[in-house]
């Protein structure tokens, strides 16, 4: 395998491209633990991976805090193709501003790789999440290079079959829904090694009543 | 350097032509040639000739008569094309347009940038122009008319305006005879006579206008008014039967619409164009800007999303494109010390995603004060800020509720509830129970048990 391949797929890390001292503030993730293992938080203009074995393993439970933080200020919340209805009472409920958030809906992959790429390129968007499942590395790298351009916070939630493909992204999180809570563990990080990460609480009561019928 | 005119000496003729073939505006009577363009005169025709002779010189010489409502269309049409380069336009008369260029020459970073800007517009064009740049209008007509070269240096102007012929100034015939005869024919050899006796001896115009060349006195014809609605026809040369060739007539109008819309200081909200075809059918496009937006080019990038996926059903003839909703511009003020990272506002990224996907594509997330969850999509109301009167509920919907058989109930795990939701009493009456469960893979769901008492998954929790 050639070096531009590899740098291609994003497996080698290039000292002269990462600062020193990450240039822009992260933004907390809300859950102590995993601020620590990502040195500070959510780093924006970068694309993160986060990859789950079916639709709500803690996906949007992951991302809760920050959706509440970021909303507080003007700025689009794009959810590309989500794999189902966002709730919007459970979201207020966590005290997440809804003005500007906006579900798009798109017909076919390559519509869909566009709004992301247009939405991520432009800067306009606070935050914005897509749900993408087979994609050419190609157009994952088109992303993380439109996500530097924006400079804004990018999540990209897939299946963890493709755990084992390469991918550009900078960050990489698998996540895993048990009943103690939300394991996640970080397959790839910038400037570290992959870790096994923090579990995060679930806050729901166990109580462990059976209904019985009315 | 302040006054730039433009001069379209062959407007008449040019104007929505293909200026290829020879061509030649004829006189009222049609016999004589009064204007012809530089293919013609190539083949010996001249103003002036009759017209059996000029058919002679040039057999598929094409002939036209002059049209008084075309080139007054063209003049507005260009008129408003030079708002994208100056605040102040004025018609000297329907081939002549007056610019006032100091003040827009910061933003184009000085004079010589603005006016090759301009011209490389112009060149796109197909019209032939003369330019002529000078401190003062009238000299700058002088030098337009004189079809002088224009030039950026002071003393390089003071040159061409002393070097003008006297003819140029639009002075009475029998002064222009008598200084003939004295042998005077350029501004220096007047000048150099004295004053008094100028003005004793001819009509009072030759003061004026040299007065008014110098600076000395002010003329200033009337400023350009822009219309109310912007609104410009283009009868095209050819039908156009696929959407993408409708750009480059459109690309025009928009140059245009920059200038108007430049001109009146607004941004243009909805862009209505028409397609009349060869039945006198017409197709209308709309182009939307959910901010408002009077940048040419990016009206260009919206349309040419647009007619990616538009399909002409007929061959076009004749493009209209009307504006009537405007904005007037606020510019948002920028804070001096944070940099400007946003290359694009919210409302343009949507405006993209809107056109290029439609407008059933994007939607908002809002409240809906409903108890049950299905009517989500409809109501909305902020309500955020308000403390919810709910239990709580998953972050995801299944939508409509996933019917649960028996056995995969029996797996689950219920964590709390019931939470008895009942409502509809006035039609569609519903009574569910709702429970969180834990689902044997370790999710969270949120799963309701109708008054038939079958189980249905109705959402996620995480």
């Amino acid at each position: 395998m050639v070096l531009a391949e590899l740098i291609q797929q994003g497996q080698v890390w290039r000292a002269h491209e990462a600062p020193a001292r990450p240039a822009q503030t992260l933004l907390p993730t809300g859950f102590k633990q995993l601020d620590e293992c990502l040195s500070g938080g959510w780093m924006p203009g970068q694309l993160i991976e986060l990859l789950i074995d079916q639709p709500s393993s803690g996906e949007l439970h992951l991302l809760l805090p920050l959706l509440s933080s970021v909303s507080q200020q003007p700025g689009l919340i794009l959810w590309v193709d989500p794999p189902m209805q966002p709730y919007p009472l459970a979201l207020a409920q966590a005290g997440v501003r809804l003005r500007d958030h906006r579900v798009i809906r798109t017909q076919s992959l390559d519509e869909r790789l566009w709004v992301l790429e247009h939405a991520l390129k432009s800067g306009a968007a606070s935050i914005v999440m897509g749900w993408l499942d087979k994609v050419p590395a190609k157009a994952l790298r088109r992303l993380q290079l439109a996500v530097q351009q924006g400079q804004g916070l990018a999540f990209v939630v897939r299946n963890s079959e493709w755990a084992n493909q390469s991918s550009p992204a900078s960050f990489r999180l698998q996540l895993k829904a048990q009943s103690e809570g939300v394991k996640v563990d970080l397959l790839k990080r910038r400037q570290a090694w992959p870790t096994e990460g923090p579990m995060l609480p679930l806050n729901r009561p166990l109580t462990g009543t059976l209904p019985q019928a009315v | 350097m302040r006054w730039l005119v433009v001069y379209f000496p062959l407007l008449a003729l040019e104007w929505q032509q293909q200026n290829t073939s020879p061509r030649a505006l004829l006189d009222n009577a049609a016999r004589r040639i009064v204007l012809a363009n530089p293919q013609a005169e190539a083949l010996g025709v001249a103003p002036g000739l009759a017209l059996a002779t000029a058919l002679s010189l040039a057999p598929d010489l094409q002939t036209c008569s002059y049209d008084d409502e075309l080139v007054a269309r063209a003049s507005q049409a260009l008129a408003l094309e030079l708002g994208r380069w100056s605040g102040r336009i004025s018609c000297i008369d329907s081939l002549t347009l007056l610019a006032e260029v100091a003040s827009m020459a910061r933003y184009f970073q000085g004079v010589e940038a603005l006016v090759a800007d301009m011209q490389q517009a112009l060149e796109t064009q197909q019209l032939s122009y003369v330019l002529g740049l000078a401190d003062t209008p009238r000299a700058a007509l002088a030098l337009a008319r004189a079809k002088s070269t224009p030039q950026f240096d002071n003393a390089l102007i003071e040159q061409q305006i002393s070097a003008l012929p006297l003819r140029l100034l639009g002075l009475p015939t029998k002064d222009l005879n008598a200084l003939r005869g004295l042998g005077i024919e350029r501004v220096e050899q007047l000048e150099r006579l004295p004053r008094q006796e100028l003005g004793s001896r001819f009509h009072p115009d030759l003061l004026k206008r040299l007065d008014q060349l110098r600076g000395r006195l002010d003329w200033l014809p009337p400023a350009f008014e822009p219309p109310e609605a912007f609104d410009q026809h283009a009868d095209l040369q050819a039908e156009i039967s696929y959407a993408q060739g409708l750009l480059f007539p459109l690309q025009r109008m928009m140059g245009r619409l920059e200038g108007y819309l430049n001109l009146r200081q607004q941004h243009a909200l909805v862009l209505n164009i028409s397609l009349l075809h060869r039945d006198k059918s017409e197709s209308r496009l709309r182009l939307g800007h959910a901010g408002g937006c009077y940048k040419a080019d990016e009206w260009l990038a919206l349309l040419r999303l647009k007619l990616e996926r538009y399909r002409l059903t007929q061959p076009v003839l004749e493009v209209g494109l009307r504006v009537d909703q405007f904005r007037a511009w606020d510019e948002p003020a920028h804070d001096l010390f944070t940099p400007v990272t946003h290359s694009e506002s919210p409302e343009q990224l949507l405006s993209r995603i809107q056109i290029r996907l439609g407008s059933q594509a994007i939607h908002p997330l809002s409240v809906a004060h409903t108890h049950l969850p299905d009517g989500v999509a409809e109501l909305h109301s902020d309500a955020a800020k308000d403390p919810l009167p709910y239990a709580r509920r998953p972050l995801w919907l299944v939508q409509p509720p996933q019917r649960l058989s028996s056995d995969r109930v029996a797996q689950l795990y219920f964590s709390s509830g019931p939470e008895r939701i009942h409502t509809g009493w006035w039609g569609d009456s519903q009574r569910r129970d709702y429970f969180s469960a834990e689902w044997p893979d370790g999710r969270a769901a949120w799963v309701f048990r109708d008054r038939e008492q079958h189980w249905y998954l109705h959402g996620w929790f995480s």
